[in-house]
């Protein structure tokens, strides 16, 4: 079991699960025990309901539209959430995504 | 940087109220709901290839042997019943979203699609009657059509009434989908608010949960099937006709023309960069408005190319759901392969050298998320007028070279959206649509390229500034 979950939530799952694997990359590098993973905004409350519910949400900045509709879930949930940074994102900044999910969980 | 508050303002007093659009549980449910249909259209477009291989010696031998037709019947009852899969999908998404159990409402759907259809198919005989050759005894077929009333009374009573007893395929297909999408979006919307008005059966609490569910389902479903029993006795006794056929006539078929004329291209085209612009996701926007009317076109040219008469005179559409994903949307939303190769083989700033590394394969399956957030294209006033351009030349180039025969339509095969370039061009349209895709990447690269150059040339001193003055 991990230690800390983490969810990327995007449109398809497709472009964030790049993002992701740098962010395992980063977290690995830094001797991080994180569970992360990318899944479809629709998505969302599956996982939220699930028994792994994650440690913190966020969402791709191409659905930063979704934000509130997803966050009023989260919030219910308790769990924290926020929208990438674009450059972050665009850039594949596996480190910055991921100090930037610590951030959100402590 | 001002232009991203420029950007702000856009995304907060324009974008708001179409987002608002988008996103009512109607359109989640009809973009969510669709993408149940996508396994099915994808294998079934193997079967159709298969039941149609464009060359003829195969192809003869595979008539001959009767194997043909068993491909074509896995066809017909994957990607040919389409709107079965989108009906069933579009309710369960809706009540899915609402947080209530959902294959229920799904399968009401379904039941409520097939019975507002009046489960009838068109006397095979009197279809076949004005064709020369077919007829009764010495009549002709159109002589037997004309002096019907002189034939035995069975035989008059056989040759005009429908087949009855059979679910209409027809209807099942492209030409049920706009019917199935509505359809869907109501059975959602009012299972959902039966259940969170609290009409149903509640049991006592000893009732184990898998017998108490069924019937939580049993009173949205039994008023529902009901509302839709009344509406097809309307349209049995008042209209003449069943609801599906007035739909398909007086909404689907002027839709599926408008989204397949040069102006719809057009503005698809268009605005899928418009919203990407603003970093909004519009390949997925557009993606949800246009399925429903690309698909039954998608479906009409697999029909003829199934029946070997794929051809625009034979009422081929131009625009369909694969000249969406695999022309407009190729390579990623604003077709930015030409930006690809800039970064990879003629840029000079850091930031565009690596982004191109980033991006070079993902743009191969039409993945380009790095290049909208990292270059950025997103509010970025540099790169918008080839971001813009792109998309809609592409568009119009390529509806035109169909229209003039050029490049024969699209077959109607699916591949599915993250098919690399040229490939999916040979899959859905042949050789001669892949060479034309190999020409829309050049002709992506000839447009980005003037606009790339002189952006990176920003970046770069950009970036020798701020190392001076690291330096210094």
């Amino acid at each position: 079991m991990a230690e800390k979950t983490i969810m990327l939530a995007c449109a398809a799952g497709m472009s964030t699960s790049m993002l992701v694997k740098k962010m395992q990359d980063a977290a690995k590098a830094a001797g991080k025990d994180y569970e992360i993973f990318a899944t479809s905004t629709s998505d969302v409350d599956e996982k939220l309901a699930s028994s792994n519910k994650p440690d913190v949400v966020l969402l791709g900045p191409q659905v930063s539209y979704m934000k509130k509709e997803i966050q009023a879930k989260t919030d219910a949930a308790g769990v924290p959430l926020d929208v990438i940074n674009m450059m972050d994102y665009g850039m594949m900044k596996g480190d910055n995504v991921l100090k930037t999910a610590e951030a959100l969980i402590s | 940087m001002d232009n991203v508050g420029r950007g702000n303002w856009v995304s907060e007093k324009l974008l708001p109220p179409i987002m608002k659009v988008v996103n009512t549980k109607a359109m989640n449910a009809l973009k969510d709901g669709m993408v149940y249909s996508l396994p099915f259209i994808i294998i079934g477009s193997i079967f159709l290839i298969l039941s149609n291989i464009p060359y003829k010696p195969v192809a003869q031998a595979l008539t001959d042997s009767g194997w043909s037709a068993i491909f074509t019947q896995a066809y017909t009852t994957s990607f040919g019943i389409m709107a079965v899969w989108a009906v069933v999908g579009i309710a369960y998404v809706y009540v899915r979203n609402e947080g209530f159990e959902a294959l229920p409402a799904g399968l009401t759907s379904l039941a409520i699609f097939l019975g507002l259809q009046s489960l009838q198919v068109a006397s095979p005989l009197s279809a076949a009657m004005g064709k020369a050759g077919s007829g009764v005894g010495s009549l002709s077929g159109t002589q037997v059509a004309e002096h019907i009333d002189k034939l035995p009374h069975a035989l008059q009573t056989f040759l005009t009434s429908p087949v009855t007893g059979a679910i209409n395929i027809t209807w099942l297909g492209g030409q049920g989908m706009i019917a199935a999408i509505l359809i869907g979006i109501f059975v959602g919307w009012g299972y959902s608010a039966m259940l969170r008005a609290g009409w149903k059966i509640t049991l006592p609490e000893q009732v184990p949960a898998n017998v108490a569910n069924q019937f939580t389902a049993m009173i949205p479903a039994g008023v529902l099937i009901t509302v839709a029993m009344f509406i097809y006795a309307f349209f049995s006794f008042i209209v003449k006709e069943d609801l599906l056929q007035t739909i398909y006539t007086l909404i689907q078929t002027p839709l599926q023309g408008l989204s397949d004329s040069f102006g719809g291209a057009l503005i698809i085209a268009f605005l899928v960069p418009f919203f990407w612009f603003f970093g909004v996701h519009g390949g997925l926007i557009m993606g949800a408005i246009t399925t429903g009317l690309l698909v039954p076109n998608t479906f009409d040219n697999a029909a003829l190319y199934h029946a070997g008469k794929l051809s625009l005179a034979n009422g081929a559409h131009i625009v369909t759901n694969e000249f969406y994903n695999n022309f407009i949307n190729l390579t990623g939303s604003g077709i930015t392969i030409g930006l690809v190769i800039f970064t990879l083989v003629a840029a000079r700033s850091v930031q565009l050298k690596s982004l191109g590394k980033i991006e070079a394969v993902p743009g191969l399956f039409n993945i380009n998320e790095p290049f909208l957030f990292g270059l950025p294209l997103v509010l970025n006033p540099f790169l918008a007028i080839p971001f813009f351009l792109t998309p809609v030349l592409v568009a119009a180039s390529t509806y035109l070279v169909i229209y003039f025969g050029i490049v024969p339509p699209l077959n109607g095969v699916a591949a599915p959206w993250t098919t690399p370039p040229i490939i999916s061009g040979f899959l859905i349209g042949g050789w001669k649509m892949a060479v034309w895709q190999a020409v829309v990447l050049v002709m992506s690269a000839a447009i980005y390229w003037p606009f790339a150059k002189r952006y990176d040339k920003m970046l770069l001193a950009q970036e020798q500034e701020a190392e001076a003055a690291e330096n210094a």
